[in-house]
């Protein structure tokens, strides 16, 4: 397990290095990296690497939130957005924008996705226990709603629609130096929080009934995975927006090289999830010179292939 | 996590100030523009030769064809600090995070709330100034300053923005001065910013003289309730190029007559 779980994070790393190595590398323009002048040097460690990293760190947190929910959920069609963390981020963000307050945008994303979480925990608590298909179905309804406030605040919004829109499909444009401390305290908490609880979340996909027995307080169990997740996914959504398909297909992708372990798939989605994004993005960026791509259309774009290839070859060996 | 922790600690190291830039005291040599109303004012003031990065949207005049491409709403970061400029333009209006960033990446950012009249002459000041351009600027200014609106009541008008949804323009917009300008009142200057309508509330206020953007007028003629509408019924429903009526350009003394052709009897 140790030796397994060494040899993942070394391989891993060593290729999340090569993706960012790459990510610097390319881009909207060619730059010869042996001979870099003040204006080359400040594109590559200004605009550049901060950008790869935050796009590691995102896709860390989106990937493994995603293993969070698909576990907590026993739903393999769960993802970071599926319980209304995406529509409460949405609402906030839409809101900073209507009220021209652009500079707190990530608080209010933040805000908006945590506090659209704990109204859907609260709605769905019955007793102390938080039955799962409350939980979805409370999820689902509350995002409803949500959206429709956004929708409604969208025609309200004509001149900052095209601003709001292009937040809402998510993207790393806008990244810096000063966004990675945002976003790194979450990272490093809610992974390590999972982590910590990687046991109990192998437990949890057996399904409650089987994880009382063993041992697990279900209840409190549930609701610091949900915390978790919810951190992950909220600081993800408050520096990036809403980059879709990551955070279900990174999970499935990577359970399919290591397993079910979440002792080693949560490192291996986070790892898988911080390099697929970064990749994503540095297409976005240097497809189109001068035109930026929306990065959640490439992840869509060049994940769902990969997917039906990896559903398709099991098949076959079925 | 270990080698993110240690790649953002060197490079925290070796860069987070960017290198300053030499700031040239003349006028500006290198121009970008990210708005194209500004990169139309900037190649009236004659400053369109130092023009050297425009937006994905800038299609006038035909001599911003040929140049790099720095973005559309959203800008290139990378491109516009290779392009090495010693002005940018932007719209606080349209970029306020963006101009931030610029600043941020050292960049010599001048921030202009260009779309309105006053705006726009508020601009062609600063640009002048700028681009060391101050006599073309006051000719231009004179342009500008000797745009009256005719007396009379004026005659109304209902400008179309957008058709799905039916949008027009409100009070106090760039729109609706050049429509005051050119002679006409606007029957939406009641309500704020760019509205969205209904065909049934269009149908009450009964516009003389109907304008187009984005839309042609046979299938505008087509739709359903606006046979009802006297401006369609005598045939006083015109089309206009939508960058002509929306950019506050110095393009605006030719809008004002075109428009004011429409409004004419």
């Amino acid at each position: 397990m140790i030796a397994r779980l060494g040899g993942l994070m070394l391989l891993g790393l060593l290729g999340l290095a090569a993706c960012l190595a790459v990510a610097v590398s390319l881009g909207s323009i060619s730059i010869n990296l042996l001979e870099l002048d003040d204006v080359t040097r400040a594109i590559l460690l200004d605009i550049r690497l901060p950008r790869a990293l935050l796009g590691a760190c995102v896709g860390a947190c989106l990937a493994s939130a995603g293993v969070a929910f698909q576990a907590l959920l026993r739903n393999p069609l769960a993802d970071p957005y599926v319980v209304g963390a995406s529509s409460g981020a949405a609402l906030g963000a839409a809101l900073a924008f209507l009220l021209g307050l652009t500079s707190v945008l990530p608080l209010a994303a933040f805000a908006g996705a945590v506090g659209a979480m704990l109204f859907i925990v609260r709605l769905a608590r019955i007793g102390g226990a938080l039955p799962v298909d409350t939980f979805l179905l409370a999820g689902v309804v509350v995002g409803s709603f949500l959206w429709s406030l956004v929708s409604f605040m969208l025609t309200l919004a004509r001149q900052d629609m095209a601003r709001i829109v292009f937040w809402l499909m998510g993207s790393l444009a806008d990244a810096r130096w000063s966004q990675l401390p945002l976003i790194l305290p979450y990272l490093v908490i809610g992974l390590g929080g999972l982590y910590y609880g990687a046991l109990s979340l192998n437990l949890l996909t057996l399904g409650e009934e089987a994880a009382i027995p063993l041992g697990l307080p279900a209840e409190r169990a549930k609701l610091w995975v949900l915390l978790g997740a919810t951190l992950l996914t909220a600081a993800a959504v408050s520096v990036s927006g809403l980059i879709g398909f990551l955070g279900l297909i990174v999970p499935h992708l990577c359970r399919g090289l290591v397993g079910p372990d979440h002792r080693l798939l949560l490192p291996a989605a986070a790892l898988g999830g911080a390099m697929f994004l970064v990749l994503c993005d540095t297409l976005a960026r240097s497809l189109r010179p001068g035109l930026e791509l929306p990065v959640g259309v490439i992840t869509a774009l060049l994940g769902a292939p990969f997917f039906f290839w990896l559903l398709y070859s099991r098949r076959r060996l079925t | 996590m270990r080698i993110l922790s240690a790649l953002l600690a060197l490079a925290l190291l070796c860069s987070c100030a960017p290198a300053p830039r030499a700031t040239t005291p003349g006028p500006a040599q290198r121009i970008i523009s990210l708005v194209p109303s500004l990169t139309e004012v900037l190649f009236s003031l004659g400053a369109g030769p130092r023009v050297i990065g425009v937006t994905a949207n800038d299609h006038y005049p035909p001599e911003v064809e040929g140049l790099p491409r720095v973005g559309d709403m959203a800008p290139d970061y990378e491109r516009i600090l290779a392009l090495q400029p010693d002005l940018v333009v932007a719209d606080p209006g349209m970029q306020p995070r963006e101009i931030t960033r610029l600043r941020e990446l050292g960049l010599p950012v001048l921030s202009l709330p260009s779309q309105s009249l006053s705006g726009l002459r508020k601009a062609l000041a600063e640009l002048s100034k700028a681009t060391g351009t101050e006599a073309r600027g006051q000719e231009l200014q004179g342009q500008l300053a000797r745009l009256k609106p005719p007396p009379g009541p004026g005659v109304r008008v209902f400008v179309e923005i957008w058709d799905k949804p039916l949008m027009t323009t409100g009070g106090g917009t760039f729109v609706d001065e050049l429509i005051t300008l050119a002679g006409g009142r606007n029957v939406y200057a009641d309500r704020q910013q760019y509205p969205s309508i209904s065909v049934e509330d269009l149908l009450l206020r009964q516009p003389e003289v109907i304008v187009l953007t984005v839309s042609q007028v046979e299938e505008a003629r087509s739709r359903p309730g606006w046979d009802r509408l006297a401006a369609v019924r005598s045939g006083r429903i015109y089309r206009m190029e939508p960058d002509l009526l929306v950019r506050p350009t110095l393009r605006l003394p030719q809008a004002v007559e075109q428009l004011g052709g429409f409004l004419s009897p």
